[in-house]
Formats: structure tokens, C-alpha cells, sequence
């Protein structure tokens, strides 16, 4: 099958670093694919999302390449692919009414007019499964809790039907009720559309619970790469092992006696 | 009241009862705490949990003193915690201190690790000033952090040394309780399971005890030798943590232990 997205030798040095924040990571995804990206803080992971979505800051230097073999041209962002990001606050703009923001997405990347676009903003809201879609059209970011703001954010990604979601620890500062709530929206949004997900996480274990393959970040440097089930149960980097050696999974013994002292 | 509490005869370190506490936001009346009471003993660790809005947060600040209750009663350390005023106020707050989830918000930014340590001791009178250094070096030492970072900025350590410095300045008041509110979320995994150590180690020693805010229910089941489940501002579940693990018997716990994500499972596709 043709690849929707083929990475080579992908290398990413932010201005006044010596050492690369992203070091010859290359990869495939395929069409549909959910590729879970993980790795602690500086790992790179963030740093790998940011180039695919063209969003490195000025004076990062960038080798390697992108393609996108499926589309045979270059990606346009928000179309070919849409993003969200950990705090959805900063994704929506604080005075402008949701169903002017979901609709200016669909307006844009597929050229309808205002009065489509509209209609189609009302039914992607039903998707993500906001609350009365038809009043919450017409309310503001601040009047929704995080989960749903994250929802609308979803919603505006998903508007111009993209091939790819890049989901930047885009559940981390949501509870755990609400964090599993929009993982199984990403579930049924990528069954439903084909749409292909990149979830860039620190949890190992969401990754293992939603993904289909798994890459593993460390130092700038991709250590592995597998099926999601086979990462876990047979790991084959140190590091990777590291990773599942220091997770605090609900089957662990206490660290503490069971009687108070 | 005192009768019945889950202690074997020695009076608990901690007695919130019946507290009550409503806010105005949207000009609707909202309950955030609805006749909650715990108790929490010396060397104990109590695992607060709830999803966001459920009242964990609110029921922590009521406790630290950083908000008033509109109803009910808080015994601590044999006293009338909601009672005292001013300067007997002052003097009991080193008691109980508090450790949030971004130790960088809690710390003066320029702020070197020695002077972050070393305010309780200047603040509560703890230590003469001649001691500082010597009292900063081995309360630096219990959070197992070399001394060559005393003289580093609090913005220039990485997020987990921070949370050490933000236990060190906690213990640098001798307190009896440490609540925790969300103090392991923000850090690397690796990291997180080094800090749960270490909070463990340190109960060990000094028989403190921990109020642990936290909505993950993996990191409360690894400390938490009792857990009290929160839902829309009222407690709805309590016990020894593996038993409600095991057994839950509220909706909102076994909501709670169903959504967290598991290494090994049986996955939908």
C-alpha cells in the first residue's frame, strides 16, 4: 500500500543548539494507520510533530524529507492534515462564537459558503459529540469545560476531512473520565473517515490502548518501532523497557504496606 | 463523632466534618463540597479522587486555610484548625504544607534553591540565619539532591529537582501533614515513580501524613493506604485502597478505575 506520509532521515537543530532535537528519524505511515509517538520531555517527540506540520519555529534548521507519496504533492496544513494540542484554549480564538470558528475551517479548506460551511460546522459538532450543537453554535470558548473545548477543537480540525490528525498530548490535561472519552472519539473518528492518527504522548500506556504501532522517542533518536502489542510485550530496546519498567500501571504492588503503620 | 472513626484508639492527626462550601459562578449557586468529613492519622496517606469539578481541590484548600468553609468543623494536631486566628494562626501553619502540581508557580522565579529552603526557617523563626546553609544542605540531602545545587536559580533545575525543592522547603517546616495536590502529575514518568519513593521514604521516617489530590488512580493505588472517591462535591466512596480497587461499589469509582489506560488488554477495534 502506498504511504500517506514517508519520513527520511528527518533531522531538526533549533537556533544556538549544538545538538540535534530531532536526529535522522525515519518513518512511514500508512492510510488509516494510529501511530503513537512517545517519549519523555525532550525526547523529541513534540519536535517531530512540529516539522510534519510545518510549524518549527524561524531559524530551526531542518534536513531530511517529508513526503507524502498518497497525495503525490506537498501537504497543506489544516486540509491534508489538521492538529490539536494539549491546551485547547490557545487553539480557539477566545471572542470569536464556535460555529463561526468550526465553519471558518470549513470554509477554507473546501471552499464553501458561509451557509454550508455553517451546516456542516452543526454536524461536526454532533460528531465530537458536543452537547446541543445548535446552542453551543452560537456560545464562546469560555462557556465550555476543557473536554468539550478540546472536543471543539477536534471538530475544527477534523472540518476539511484531512487524511491525518497529528494529537499533540492532546488529552494530558484533561481527567482521566475525559481523557477516555475523547480517545474513543479518536477511535470512532478514525474507523468512521480512514483518517490516519499520530497521538504524540508520554503515557505508554494510552498509546498501547488506542494505537496500532508504536514509535519510541529518546534523545532526539527514534530507539523503536512496532506493533503496539508486540512493543509492550516484547520490547526490544533498553530504553523501551525503561519506559514500561517506570510505568505505574493499576496491577502494580503498592509501594507502601497495606495497614497504616 | 469521635466514635466510630477508623483509627485504633490514638485520636487522628486530622478531622474534617461536615464541611460545606458554595460558589456563585454565572450567577448560579454551585456546591462544591456537601457535607464531606474525612479523618486522616499520623503516618497515614489519604488518596482523594474525583474527576475535575468533583470538589477534591476545593475540600484541599479548605483544609490548608485557603478558603473558608460555609459550614463545618476541622480538628488538627488536637486543635481548632478553623479557629485559630492571626498570630496563633502563623505560629500552627508550618503544620501542615502544601506541594502543587507546578512547583515553578509556587516558587519566586529568581529565587535561588537555598533561599526556596531556607524562607520557612526565616519566616516561622525555625533556624538562627548563622544555620541556614548547614540546615539547607541536609534538608537537600533527605530529598536526595546534591548540595552543589544550592547556589543554582529555581528556573535553571529540571521540573523533578524542583518538586524535591519543593519537598525540602515543605519538610524545612517540621510539618505533621504535607497535602498533595496533583504533585506527580506534570513529571516524566521515570521521574514520578522516583518522587512516589521517596514521599514513601519519607512517611517511613518521620510518621508524617499525606492528603494526596490526584485524579490518577495508578499513582493513589502505589501511595495511598486509604482512598476517599469524590463526585460532584460530595465523598461517595471510601476505604482501604486495594479493597475499593478490587471492589468498588459507586458508580464514580468504578468509572474511574475503568478509564484508566492499561498496558495489557483486550483492545476494541
Amino acid at each position: 500500500m502506498t504511504a500517506l506520509l514517508h519520513l527520511t532521515e528527518l533531522s531538526v537543530t533549533y537556533p544556538r543548539q549544538a545538538e540535534p532535537a530531532l536526529d535522522a528519524v525515519s518513518l512511514d505511515i500508512a492510510p488509516g494507520e494510529k501511530l503513537a509517538i512517545i517519549g519523555e520531555s525532550g525526547s523529541g517527540k513534540s519536535t517531530l510533530a512540529l516539522a510534519l506540520a510545518g510549524l518549527l519555529p524561524r531559524g530551526a534548521r531542518l534536513s531530511g524529507n517529508i513526503t507524502w507519496p498518497s497525495l503525490g504533492r506537498s501537504a497543506r496544513a489544516g486540509a491534508d492534515f489538521g492538529m490539536v494540542f494539549q491546551d485547547p484554549g490557545a487553539s480557539l480564538n477566545p471572542v470569536l462564537r464556535i460555529g463561526e470558528q468550526v465553519a471558518e475551517a470549513a470554509q477554507r479548506h473546501l471552499g464553501l459558503d458561509w451557509e454550508k460551511a455553517g451546516i456542516l460546522a452543526l454536524e461536526l459538532l454532533g460528531r465530537v459529540r458536543i452537547p446541543d450543537p445548535e446552542l453551543a453554535m452560537r456560545a464562546y470558548p469560555h462557556q465550555f469545560s476543557g473536554g468539550q473545548r478540546q472536543r471543539i477543537a477536534i471538530a475544527a480540525a477534523i472540518a476539511a476531512r484531512p487524511r491525518l490528525l497529528i494529537a499533540d498530548e492532546a488529552t494530558s490535561a484533561l481527567d482521566v473520565l475525559v481523557q477516555a472519552e475523547i480517545v474513543a472519539l479518536f477511535r470512532d473518528l478514525c474507523a468512521a473517515d480512514g483518517m490516519a492518527l499520530i497521538l504524540i504522548t508520554h503515557d505508554i500506556a494510552l498509546a498501547a490502548s488506542l494505537a496500532d504501532r508504536i514509535a519510541v522517542m529518546h534523545q532526539a533518536r527514534l530507539v523503536e518501532l512496532a506493533p503496539a502489542l508486540q512493543l509492550v510485550e516484547t520490547p526490544q530496546a533498553d530504553y523501551t523497557r525503561h519506559l514500561l519498567g517506570t510505568h505505574i500501571d493499576l496491577t502494580d504492588t503498592p509501594r507502601i504496606g497495606r495497614t497504616v503503620p | 463523632m469521635k466514635e466510630g472513626l477508623a483509627t485504633d484508639g490514638a485520636e487522628p492527626l486530622l478531622v474534617a466534618n461536615s464541611i460545606s462550601r458554595r460558589f456563585i459562578s454565572g450567577g448560579r449557586r454551585v456546591t462544591a463540597l456537601d457535607d464531606v468529613s474525612i479523618t486522616l492519622s499520623a503516618g497515614e496517606t489519604l488518596g482523594l479522587l474525583g474527576p475535575s469539578g468533583s470538589g477534591k481541590s476545593t475540600l484541599a484548600r479548605v483544609i490548608t486555610r485557603l478558603i473558608e468553609p460555609d459550614a463545618g468543623e476541622v480538628s488538627f494536631a488536637g486543635q481548632d484548625w478553623l479557629g485559630l486566628k492571626g498570630s496563633a494562626l502563623r505560629r500552627q501553619r508550618r503544620l501542615m504544607q502544601m506541594v502543587f502540581q507546578d512547583p515553578l508557580g509556587a516558587f519566586n522565579p529568581r529565587a535561588s534553591v537555598l533561599s526556596a529552603i531556607t524562607d520557612p526557617l526565616r519566616i516561622h523563626r525555625l533556624a538562627p540565619r548563622g544555620q541556614w546553609r548547614m540546615r539547607a544542605n541536609a534538608l537537600l540531602d533527605r530529598v536526595q539532591l546534591p548540595a552543589s545545587l544550592l547556589d543554582r536559580g529555581i528556573g535553571e533545575i529540571s521540573g523533578g529537582q524542583r518538586q524535591r525543592v519543593a519537598l525540602a522547603r515543605a519538610l524545612a517546616c517540621e510539618p505533621r501533614l504535607i497535602v498533595l495536590d496533583e504533585a506527580v502529575s506534570a513529571l516524566d514518568v521515570s521521574i514520578r515513580g522516583q518522587i512516589l519513593d521517596l514521599l514513601v521514604e519519607l512517611q517511613r521516617q518521620d510518621g508524617l501524613a499525606y492528603l494526596f489530590v490526584s485524579h490518577d488512580l495508578a499513582v493513589v493505588k502505589a501511595v495511598a493506604h486509604r482512598v476517599a472517591i469524590m463526585d460532584a462535591g460530595r465523598i461517595v466512596e471510601t476505604g482501604p485502597t486495594g479493597r475499593v480497587i478490587a471492589q468498588p461499589s459507586s458508580p464514580m469509582a468504578r468509572a474511574l478505575i475503568a478509564a484508566v489506560p492499561r498496558l495489557h488488554q483486550e483492545r476494541p477495534r
